[in-house]
């Protein structure tokens, strides 16, 4: 009676280890795959899809077993040690093979097979036991796979990454594991405990070592990485480099942040973006006879675009909207970055808010004469989000009449037609206009920046502006910020919340362009992938 | 499984965040199948009329699950919230589904055939909502046509078990209507509440 019992505790840990350990090898590497390469539906789906599949194909090869507590042990030993190996395992195959979106289905496949087989060996073993019904296992086994994720998700990501957070499982399964064995005094085959002996053995080392190797290639060209660190919401390194004779500015040390693998400002070109971001449109203000004072700025947590309106006299207050307060804190504490923002974050006038700009936007009643946005192009679609038609809804709701709005809007030129602009600037421009603002796209020459300028003044003549301004503030503007009326428009469709076709346009430029300088993942990518 | 993926990807698309969003959905959709499994060891009798109740119900969960998100983002009420509800709604319901199954004939071949076409489904609608469902049909029109499916089932469902057929072919009705005029609706609604003009 009594070791039927302790059957029946290990039966169940057992299955509820298996398909918990399981499971989470599937979200951990839908997560750091999305995250690595910015696809979340296509990659989630997928590698649901073929979790499932091995599920099954693993409860149909489970008949080839026999029904034996050995072997469902074994099997479970070896699913927790594949989910610490899992993200070691991507690691070197994006170091080796760059986008190797099959080894990551290959990862999930393997987990699904064997965590596809615990279920069908469990009620195999139990059979006779009267205790082991499949409705309480099915129960166990769905809330195991909830407690392993909501842990996940919730207690471990930021502090440890993805890495971390697989080897903490692998070893926390392994544990329980062998003190149940033990505790129930079960009396295992010595081939089983060699087997679990490597399995402690492998994943703690082989993490550490693919974490290096995909780490080498960015010391070898001579960048050398100032700060790196993964937030909740994105990983962010700063680095430093000199220019090689082979570079635009030779001998120069050059500053340049990246966001998930994606430049958001290099020292070199910053001021020319920003000078268009922030300083053409209060110009415009103040040709159109409304000189700016209440300032926005949603996103821009690096506080490059706050130095700029903070020289500028007349304005008032800022106010800013930054989601992720990892780039707050390094734009205010860095060294480097301070020397660059002009410690713009420390000015009275300006106020922080660490806020989703789409929920804080709905809920202010505060009116602005310029809003300036500043997020990273719509690559994923929770930053497609922030450039649909229900976003700048909102958006000029919080804009007075006369006010004005500048948008980031990723690359300029279409890759096949220099005559014809991206399809992302277009796409925003014309997402803006069905909510009923005035809106024309503008650029910096030389790196092609696109900017889109908005207002709901009719009055306002864009063409008098670009013409006039020449000789404002006794600088060219125009020559700085070109604006091309008669550039050629690409095909593009209204960005809404339900259909979000900027991801997927965005995702096809980035795509089509990598190389170019714009995606990095495939020159030094492997300080970029998440941790 | 698409409805998982329906209702994650709706809501990363609605309130971001995605990697929060797909763990919450998924975890919360499995631990509600698990209570449904749970609930459907007690539901021994006429386990058929069962099925064609859940099966309604489901449809009509998922013929307004779309709109009403939208509606309650755009009045600023807790889509969140409403989210995780209907997460536990369907994924009780759907959980139900396989042990009533398994109760309709007792043996275990049968019940391996359940799970092993419940996977290979799982399989086939994960590679099909990326590929082809969503950028093919959109939010509005794929919600109205797995009410559809499900109502199809109810239907059937509730002629064999005779009971539950008014309700099932109510529930279809309404399916088959919001599948027709699913994109009218969204453009009404994008129109109304945001002042969204000229969509596609």
């Amino acid at each position: 009676m009594k070791a039927g019992k302790h059957q029946t505790l290990l039966l169940y840990t057992l299955s509820v280890i298996g398909s918990g350990a399981g499971f989470m090898v599937q979200m951990l590497v839908s997560g750091f795959w999305s995250t690595a390469f910015s696809q979340d539906v296509t990659f989630y789906s997928i590698n649901l899809a073929f979790y499932f599949l091995a599920l099954g194909i693993g409860t149909r090869l489970s008949q080839l077993l026999e029904p034996k507590l050995s072997h469902l042990a074994a099997l479970v030993v070896a699913l927790s040690s594949w989910c610490g190996l899992s993200i070691a395992f991507l690691r070197w195959g994006i170091f080796r093979f760059n986008q190797a979106t099959l080894l990551a289905l290959l990862t999930v496949a393997v987990a699904g097979v064997l965590a596809g087989a615990v279920l069908p060996l469990t009620l195999g073993i139990g059979k006779d036991d009267i205790r082991l019904n499949l409705g309480r296992l099915f129960f166990l086994d769905y809330l195991a796979a909830i407690a392993f994720t909501l842990v996940f998700t919730f207690g471990l990501l930021v502090p440890l990454g993805y890495g971390g957070t697989a080897l903490a499982v692998c070893y926390f399964s392994l544990f329980a594991l062998v003190a149940l064995l033990l505790g129930t005094g079960t009396r295992l085959s010595k081939s089983l405990w060699v087997g679990i002996l490597i399995a402690v053995a492998l994943p703690y080392p082989l993490s550490l070592w693919a974490k290096r190797l995909s780490e080498l290639p960015a010391g070898a060209r001579g960048a050398k990485i100032l700060y790196s660190k993964q937030s909740h919401y994105q990983k962010i390194v700063l680095t430093e480099s000199v220019g090689g004779p082979e570079s635009l500015l030779p001998g120069v040390v050059q500053h340049s942040l990246y966001l998930d693998g994606f430049i958001q400002f290099s020292s070199g070109s910053e001021q020319l973006y920003h000078f268009c971001i922030a300083n053409l449109p209060i110009a415009a203000a103040r040709f159109n006879q409304h000189p700016a004072k209440r300032v926005l700025i949603l996103g821009g947590g690096d506080g490059l675009a706050a130095r700029n309106l903070l020289a500028i006299p007349g304005i008032q207050t800022i106010d800013m909207v930054e989601l992720d307060p990892a780039m707050v804190e390094l734009a205010r504490t860095h060294p480097r970055l301070r020397e660059y923002n002009r410690n713009a974050l420390a000015d009275p006038r300006v106020n922080v808010l660490i806020e989703d700009a789409f929920t804080w936007i709905g809920r202010t009643g505060n009116t602005y004469d310029f809003i300036l946005i500043d997020f990273p192009s719509p690559k994923n679609l929770a930053l497609a989000r922030l450039f649909s038609a229900e976003f700048y809804r909102r958006v000029l709701e919080r804009l007075s009449p006369h006010g004005f709005i500048s948008i980031q809007a990723g690359p300029y030129h279409d890759l096949d037609d220099r005559g014809k602009i991206a399809g992302i600037p277009a796409g925003i421009e014309k997402t803006i206009q069905a909510v009923g603002a005035f809106a024309w796209v503008y650029f910096t020459p030389r790196d092609a920046d696109a900017f889109v300028l908005a207002t709901r003044d009719p009055d306002f003549s864009m063409g008098a502006f670009a013409k006039q301004s020449t000789v404002l503030g006794g600088k060219s503007l125009t020559g700085v910020c070109t604006f091309e009326s008669e550039a050629k428009r690409p095909p593009s469709e209204i960005n809404t919340l339900n259909t979000l076709p900027l991801a997927a346009e965005a995702l096809r430029w980035y795509r089509r362009a990598e190389g170019s300088g714009f995606f990095y993942y495939s020159s030094y990518f492997g300080v970029f992938l998440p941790d | 499984m698409a409805y998982e993926l329906l209702l994650a990807s709706y809501a990363t698309f609605l309130l971001g965040a995605s990697v929060f969003q797909y763990s919450l959905v998924i975890s919360l959709m499995m631990a509600s199948m698990g209570i449904g499994a749970l609930l459907a060891q007690s539901l021994k009798k006429n386990p058929l009329k069962w099925i064609a109740a859940i099966e309604t119900l489901l449809a009509l969960t998922a013929c307004i699950a779309v709109p009403l998100l939208y509606l309650l983002f755009a009045k600023g009420g807790p889509a969140q919230g409403l989210v995780l509800v209907l997460v536990v709604l369907m994924g009780t319901g759907l959980g139900m589904e396989i042990p009533l199954l398994n109760l309709l004939e007792r043996n275990n071949r049968w019940l391996n055939d359940i799970l092993f076409f419940d996977y290979l489904g799982g399989f086939i609608g994960g590679l099909l909502f990326p590929l082809w469902l969503l950028p093919s049909l959109g939010f509005f029109r794929l919600a109205a046509a797995l009410a559809c499916a499900n109502a199809v089932l109810a239907v059937a469902f509730a002629w064999k078990a005779r009971s539950w057929r008014i309700a099932a072919l109510v529930t279809a009705l309404i399916c088959a209507l919001s599948l027709v005029f699913a994109d009218s609706l969204r453009l009404w609604m994008e129109a109304t509440l945001f002042g969204i003009r000229g969509g596609a």
